[in-house]
């Protein structure tokens, strides 16, 4: 079902946006050959299983979502990261087809859905609640998508038997809902949404209702369980560590647009804007202007005195004005100015420290009124104490100039 | 691995209007919520809209077109004297049902739960009793040599009922009334946090000045809209007046049911049931706009 | 004045140490009263007795009555026997108005259920600016008095020579349930997460199948208790069956009401008790349904 739809795909794409009507709108044809490049293109043995192209939508006149663009491949865990009222969740919705897209077309295995019933679609999607059926038990809820697709009795008796299996709720079977635990309805909605083989396995924070040991809990159970039945997944979720934890790729929305779509580690090192860099981790995001463009950029930081040396490739700006960035653990600390040429290096003194146990939280300030915070293992705590100076430096390499979204 | 990025920048004004991008066409959708509205619709508008508005009608048609139907009915003393004593009745009869449901209301809310639960079946089996029964049984009660007489027979000194008289109608209004007050009032009572009155005694207040200055203010909407309410649906009442009352309790509904059966006069009949109909209406929105109690059927 | 128990005895302290033995003798929440308080709680508690007996002692009065084996309505009663039973068993004319009543309300009954659980699904599903218009609409049979739509439903069949036909009888009738059904599935549905039905879809069932499966099974106690409402409610009407019934459609109120007006003897106390026994012991089943349901959900 899910390879003989794979060779055609980038075409059948390509056609529907031209026969849209779509086709003189730049970002519709762009985003087709960006989708093309991002998936297919560069695996031509991968097949895209959902692809979102030029999908925007609206609320009245409220953007929800905006030129949204997607592909992912066969067997890819897909993550959408995002605050709330990001849009992650709606673009979730339009695939699955709750939702109706005001412009853009969705793809599913190949095959144009924008506007096929959710029924159709051939889904698998775990709701945030879960919304487990309470009248029915867990077989008969895990039964259900089997009863619509009319499987046969023993088949689907097979098939249930196999997805408790794996899911270990065999015992809990003729339980109902809410005589399970958090833990384990989660399970029972994981196991619902993919008992029918779908092309696609949706999950909306699917770990969201649960408290803190049992998610980790579930993200390696998720992970593990995705590997085996080799699903392709679009996961949304507000947690980076969820996200970076279980995804191939991770995409972070913000006010309805996706800002980078890339695997978890080029994401944290690279990204291309101040409000990815700033959602991911730890980071010093200070305002800045850049002078010149050559073999380095060279910037100008709001409150550090001289120019900064920014890696040429670490230049993602649009315009002369952006934001500098760099990742606190890439700072180095000194007593005394580091002769190497090559490093970007600035004073300043210790404004308080905070004690968190492993490490120390370090807050900076240098003379031009810059404010920075670092974390210093807490042995060397007594280095730090209010008012003392130190000196900061960091490669061009590390560093990185970006326009600034938040 | 950088091949794998994509880029999107934010749209600098934080969103474009929605017509810069070609919208989908709307595909038609079998609109299954529409038939579900629609549906009722048609059936409510076939078997209710068009009675009742036909019967509108016959006021200004009936037996011919114009507004003699109304100025008959203006210049008619018996329909005068029919309006004041059916807002004579309801009006005793919505002061009586909030006197006594008040009372039964607070108690019914401060009980325990389980007690109350018992306590508010007594008052919602009458509630689902039938008018046509209870009006029966205050005949029996009422009437001469019946259970009240033979109570009242010591201070009266003879055993004549109060049958067919403004009191038994009253009484037996009462009756049939109550349960809309004591469930109304009691609802209310039930949101109003029990520690407001502990609240105010521990500030000085006594134990009746806790109750009047803040429990009491805070039960006033409910008694006055249950109050309304038991006056709106007094107005339409038909059986018990016809039944426990005599010709002078001809309330306006027995006025209406007259002028058919015995006058044949359905203008006059149309007419009289329009005035009823914008009256009880009127007086149904001006209790919505008071107050939000709205829970008659939740009962 | 001086304690205010804040937390109700046995509740595990903030220190998490062990629970607190319960003291003795608990003072179960309540203030310590003065003599005038007390005196005011027994008023309350003698004028709430006197209204519950003044609720139930004309039903009690119906029943009793309809035992009596005098000929005529008496109280005390003559002496006790099932004479009445035995003439209103053996009258076919009681009999056959008895099975009408159940007739109609049974069909009342089922099209309310249908219009009213349609239109509750199709309000909780709309979007736009006609659902407040279509709620009103559905809703006003509740307020809009009945003598009004007697004669609305009079003159509409008297037109169309329907007169007497008891299934258009039924139709009317069950106008007057729709706002019963709607106001309980309305109310049951907003406990009912939508996101069930999306789950029901995704999953592959259609929009039709997931009704049937998922939603219709989650909303059946409060479309049984609706149900039940509108049978009631047909089950026992005795204003609009006055002017429709005809020589054909006389119900058990219609044939209550005849008699009531030309003599009352323990055979109407027979019927009476039938009306009440219907009505009562359905509500009485409804809630027993309630408080098994509740239980089970809470285990």
């Amino acid at each position: 079902m899910t390879e003989r739809a794979g060779t055609r795909r980038a075409s059948t794409a390509r056609k529907s946006t031209g026969r849209d009507g779509t086709a003189t709108d730049d970002t519709v044809q762009d985003t087709v050959r960006a989708a093309e490049a991002d998936g297919a293109g560069t695996d031509g043995a991968r097949a895209d299983q959902v692809v979102f192209s030029g999908v925007h939508k609206w609320y009245g006149d409220a953007p929800a979502v905006h030129d949204f663009n997607l592909a992912v491949g066969e067997g890819e865990f897909v993550t959408l990261l995002g605050p709330s009222g990001s849009g992650k969740t709606t673009s979730l919705r339009i695939l699955a087809g709750l939702e109706s897209a005001t412009a853009g077309e969705v793809f599913l295995a190949g095959r144009a859905v924008t506007d096929e019933v959710p029924e159709r679609r051939n889904i698998g999607l775990v709701f945030q609640n879960y919304a487990l059926f309470p009248h029915m038990t867990v077989a008969q809820n895990i039964a259900f998508p089997l009863q619509m697709r009319r499987m046969r009795k023993a088949e689907a008796e097979r098939r249930i038997d196999r997805v408790l299996t794996m899911t270990r709720l065999t015992e809990f079977r003729d339980r109902y809902p809410r005589q399970l635990s958090g833990g384990q309805q989660q399970r029972v909605a994981l196991a619902r949404a993919f008992v029918f083989d779908p092309s696609v396995l949706l999950m909306d924070e699917p770990l969201g209702a649960l408290d803190r040991n049992l998610r980790d809990h579930m993200r390696l159970e998720l992970k593990s369980l995705q590997r085996r039945i080799g699903a392709t997944v679009l996961y949304v979720t507000h947690d980076q560590d969820e996200a970076l934890a279980l995804s191939d790729r991770v995409g972070v929305m913000h006010q309805g647009v996706l800002q980078q779509t890339a695997p978890p580690d080029v994401l944290y090192e690279e990204p291309v804007n101040s409000f990815v860099a700033k959602f991911l981790g730890q980071s010093i995001c200070l305002p800045a202007t850049r002078l010149e463009q050559g073999e380095h950029t060279v910037v100008e930081v709001e409150g550090m005195a001289g120019r900064i040396l920014v890696d040429r490739r670490n230049d993602c700006a649009s315009g002369p004005g952006g934001e500098f960035m760099i990742r606190p653990e890439r700072v180095r600390i000194g007593a005394e100015r580091p002769d190497a040429a090559a490093r970007n290096a600035v004073s300043c003194s210790v404004v308080a420290q905070v004690y968190l146990g492993p490490q120390i939280e370090v807050h900076l300030r240098t003379p031009e009124g810059a404010e920075l915070q670092l974390m210093v293992p807490s042995e060397a705590r007594a280095r730090f104490t209010t008012g003392t100076s130190h000196w900061l430096s960091w490669t061009a390499r590390d560093c990185r100039f970006l326009d600034g979204v938040n | 691995m950088t091949a794998r990025t994509t880029i999107t920048r934010a749209p600098s004004s934080g969103g474009v209007p929605p017509d810069a991008v070609a919208r989908r066409p709307r595909k038609l959708r079998p609109g299954f919520v529409t038939m579900a509205l629609g549906l009722p619709v048609v059936f409510m508008a076939i078997v209710y809209v068009y009675p009742v508005g036909a019967m509108l009608l016959k006021s200004v048609t009936e037996p011919k077109a114009g507004f003699g139907n109304f100025t008959r009915a203006a210049t008619d003393g018996a329909v005068w004297e029919a309006l004041w004593i059916t807002a004579r009745l309801s009006f005793e009869v919505a002061v009586l049902t909030v006197l006594l449901g008040f009372p039964v209301a607070y108690f019914l809310a401060r009980t325990s739960p389980r007690r109350a639960r018992f306590l508010a079946l007594l008052v919602v089996i009458p509630f689902w009793t039938s008018i046509l029964v209870r009006s029966f049984s205050w005949i029996v009660l009422l009437g001469d040599g019946g259970l009240v007489s033979k109570v009242l027979e010591p201070f009266t000194g003879d055993s004549k009922g109060l049958l067919y008289s403004e009191s038994a109608v009253v009484i037996a209004m009462t009756h049939i009334l109550l349960p809309f007050p004591i469930l109304i009032i009691k609802g209310t009572l039930d949101q109003i946090d029990a520690s407001l009155p502990r609240a105010a005694r521990s500030l000085g207040a006594g134990p009746i000045r806790a109750f009047t200055r803040v429990y009491l203010p805070l039960a006033v909407p409910a008694i006055v809209s249950s109050g309304m309410l038991v006056f709106v649906i007094g107005l339409g009442f038909y059986v018990t007046p016809a039944l426990v009352g005599g010709p002078k309790q001809s309330t306006i509904a027995v006025v209406i049911a007259q002028s058919v059966q015995v006058n044949f006069d359905w203008g006059m009949a149309a007419t009289l049931a329009t005035l009823l109909l914008v009256l009880a209406s009127a007086l149904t929105l001006i209790v919505r706009r008071l107050t939000k109690v709205k829970g008659l059927v939740s009962l | 004045m001086s304690t205010i128990d804040v937390s109700a005895p046995g509740t595990p302290n903030a220190a998490g140490g062990a629970r607190p033995a319960r003291p003795a003798r608990a003072r179960r929440g309540r203030l310590p009263a003065t003599r005038a308080e007390r005196a005011l709680r027994w008023a309350l508690l003698g004028v709430v007795t006197l209204v519950f007996a003044f609720l139930v002692i004309p039903i009690v009065i119906v029943v009793l009555e309809s035992f009596n084996s005098a000929d005529y309505l008496s109280f005390p009663l003559e002496g006790w026997s099932l004479t009445h039973y035995r003439r209103f068993l053996d009258d076919p004319a009681w009999v056959d108005a008895t099975l009408l009543s159940a007739k109609i309300a049974l069909l009342a009954a089922a099209i309310a259920t249908v219009v009213g659980t349609t239109a509750a699904w199709g309000l909780a599903r709309a979007t736009g600016r006609g659902k407040g218009p279509v709620f009103a609409l559905l809703y006003s049979p509740l307020v809009i008095p009945i003598i009004v739509l007697a004669m609305s439903y009079y003159f509409t069949f008297a037109d169309h020579r329907l007169i007497g036909q008891w299934p258009v009888v039924a139709v009317a009738y069950s106008v007057m349930g729709v706002p019963y059904v709607l106001v309980s599935v309305s109310s049951a549905l907003q406990q009912f997460d939508p996101e069930l039905e999306n789950a029901a879809r995704t999953l592959g069932a259609g929009l039709p199948r997931t009704l049937l499966r998922i939603t219709l099974p989650s909303l059946a106690s409060a479309i049984s208790a609706g149900a039940l409402f509108a049978f009631v409610i047909a089950f026992d009407e005795a204003v609009i069956i006055l002017f429709v019934a005809g020589n054909d459609s006389v119900t058990l109120a219609r044939r209550l009401w005849d008699s009531v007006r030309y003599d009352l003897t323990p055979t109407l106390a027979v019927a009476g008790t039938i009306l009440i026994g219907v009505c009562v012991g359905l509500y009485l089943l409804s809630e027993l349904i309630k408080t098994i349901r509740d239980r089970r959900e809470r285990r």
